[in-house]
């Protein structure tokens, strides 16, 4: 526990400048898209569902960029990694440290400024039909997957061909996201394939792993959330042998 | 005994050759050890071996008993490896200190004090900020106030100037001398004379010779000949080379006095004269 404890003060105390910087422009994205979204599309509502996107987006980048640093910087990892610290412990901590930061900073920075603007401007940036927790839980879900994805890339070094592992398995994500349907396990027409419609709309405004409308327990939902689980768990024991073959021949 | 042991190690990376294939060496506890060799050798891998950084394709490395590998917590603590090259975090070499440190069970602020002011380092200045040199001298300071068992250095010399070679030479026998081990890989061979007492020489096909100073000042005789005692030679020289104040070389000893032994030359015959050194210090090929 100590070692971790040692390691985290290491940890934060090297990337603080990285850290705050990451904060401040998380709080301008959250602060001034909004107006921005407004200003270009003339709208007044509805613009909250690209805006914590991007924070949610943005924030696993960065964040998960921030932690894994020593891991991909040349000159830096091999300094780094003969701290008497084990590779398990390293990995374990940056990696949810990474996405416990990422989801709260995401959702603080977004319901600050969404509550801010509402308060001071009168502007309601969210449509919010949706109950906010379940708002809440779609962006952890999808910033999860996001972070599962950073994880495989930066198990590989972090080289720029690494950049497309994550483009390549976003495709993947939401693709294997629709074998049930595409299999006809399961009959849904809202999130029918290849709908390309259909498909923007899971990129998009949708954006969600369990879709809404449909009671919880239903067998579309049953199977989409068992997919998506063991897609996300496939990709982080993916980026788990990564780190450690990565370990192994440099 | 406290050892670190490569048993039948081999390792190649993963797009370019075979660095060592069976590799067998003893590194022990109050040496300074000196790891000379050609570029591309594999000195610098048998480090990042030995700290566990790399993990051997064949065989073992064991850290007093620890698979290095492994890189348990308690025999990493044992250890400080200084990369050749590295970059810093934007911190003082202080702030630095104060938290790396607990890792390190055997660090000592005290000491930390001493190298400090022995390498004259610049502390309160970011690590990202100095030059090469100063970089190099606040990380030599950190890594002899860790009191680490093993201290594996890369070409720790690199970019020192004089005074810190001084301060540095001073460091590592004060060092030594409190039992711990200092393995300094280097090919800058001159400065490491007078301060290795043990000398590991690699070529490509592994161990060309493995053996303290003493041994090696029994078994063979360096220094400056005449022209009478050069044609009296019996047997071509491991090395030799004439100069305007007659022949040096190496040859071997067949007296019972021992010679001061010639870093700078011995590395030269071991270029020259590699399979003879070998069977002289009765080293296996790898």
């Amino acid at each position: 526990m100590n070692t971790i404890i040692a390691y985290a003060r290491k940890h934060f105390t090297e990337m603080r400048r990285n850290y705050l910087s990451t904060f401040a422009g998380l709080f301008l994205i959250a602060l001034c898209l909004p107006l921005a979204l407004r200003e270009m599309l003339g709208m007044t509502s509805e613009v909250g569902g690209e805006v914590m996107m991007c924070l949610g987006w943005a924030s696993v980048l960065i964040l998960t960029s921030n932690a894994f640093r020593e891991w991909y910087t040349p000159g830096y990892d091999a300094f780094c990694l003969t701290l008497p610290i084990s590779i398990t412990r390293r990995v374990i901590f940056l990696g949810v440290t990474s996405l416990v930061i990422s989801i709260l900073s995401a959702q603080l920075f977004f319901w600050a400024t969404y509550y801010g603007w509402q308060l001071f401007a009168g502007f309601n940036c969210l449509d919010l039909q949706d109950d906010p927790m379940d708002i809440v839980l779609r962006l952890s879900l999808v910033q999860v997957v996001i972070h599962s994805l950073l994880m495989v890339c930066y198990s590989r070094g972090g080289r720029s061909r690494s950049w497309w592992l994550i483009l390549g398995g976003l495709a993947a994500f939401y693709f294997l996201l629709n074998i049930p349907e595409m299999a006809r396990w399961v009959s849904d027409l809202h999130t029918s394939f290849p709908n390309l419609d259909n498909q923007l709309r899971l990129l998009g405004e949708n954006w969600s792993i369990v879709l809404h409308n449909r009671p919880l327990g239903a067998a579309t939902e049953v199977v989409e959330v068992v997919s998506c689980a063991s897609i996300v768990v496939a990709f982080y024991l993916s980026a788990w042998c990564g780190f450690k073959e990565r370990e192994a021949r440099k | 005994m406290k050892t670190i042991c490569f048993t039948n190690t081999g390792y190649r990376y993963r797009l370019g050759s075979q660095v060592f294939r069976t590799l067998s060496l003893t590194l022990s506890e109050g040496h300074v050890y000196g790891l000379l060799g050609e570029n591309g050798v594999g000195k610098s891998t048998l480090m990042k071996l030995a700290a566990g950084v790399l993990i051997p394709t064949a065989g073992s490395v064991t850290i007093e008993g620890h698979e290095a590998s492994r890189r348990e917590e308690s025999a990493m603590a044992k250890l400080f490896y200084l990369p050749e090259e590295f970059s810093l975090p934007a911190l003082s070499l202080d702030t630095y200190c104060r938290v790396t440190s607990p890792f390190y069970p055997t660090f000592s602020a005290e000491a930390y004090e001493l190298c400090c002011k022995e390498l004259d380092v610049v502390r309160d200045v970011r690590l990202d900020k100095l030059s090469m040199g100063q970089r190099k001298r606040a990380l030599l300071a950190f890594a002899f106030a860790t009191g680490a068992q093993w201290l594996l250095l890369d070409e720790p010399t690199n970019g020192l100037d004089v005074a810190a070679k001084e301060a540095f030479r001073r460091l590592v026998a004060r060092y030594a001398d409190e039992g711990r081990s200092v393995v300094i890989s280097t090919h800058s061979v001159r400065e490491i004379d007078s301060l290795v007492d043990h000398l590991i020489i690699l070529d490509r096909k592994g161990v060309v010779l493995d053996a303290s100073i003493a041994e090696i000042g029994t078994r063979l005789r360096f220094g400056r000949f005449s022209a009478e005692e050069h044609s009296k030679w019996h047997e071509e020289p491991l090395f030799a080379e004439s100069t305007l104040a007659g022949t040096t070389g190496v040859t071997v000893n067949h007296s019972d006095e021992e010679s001061a032994v010639d870093i700078e030359m011995l590395f030269m015959a071991s270029l020259r004269s590699t399979e003879r050194l070998r069977a002289l210090f009765n080293t296996k090929n790898e």
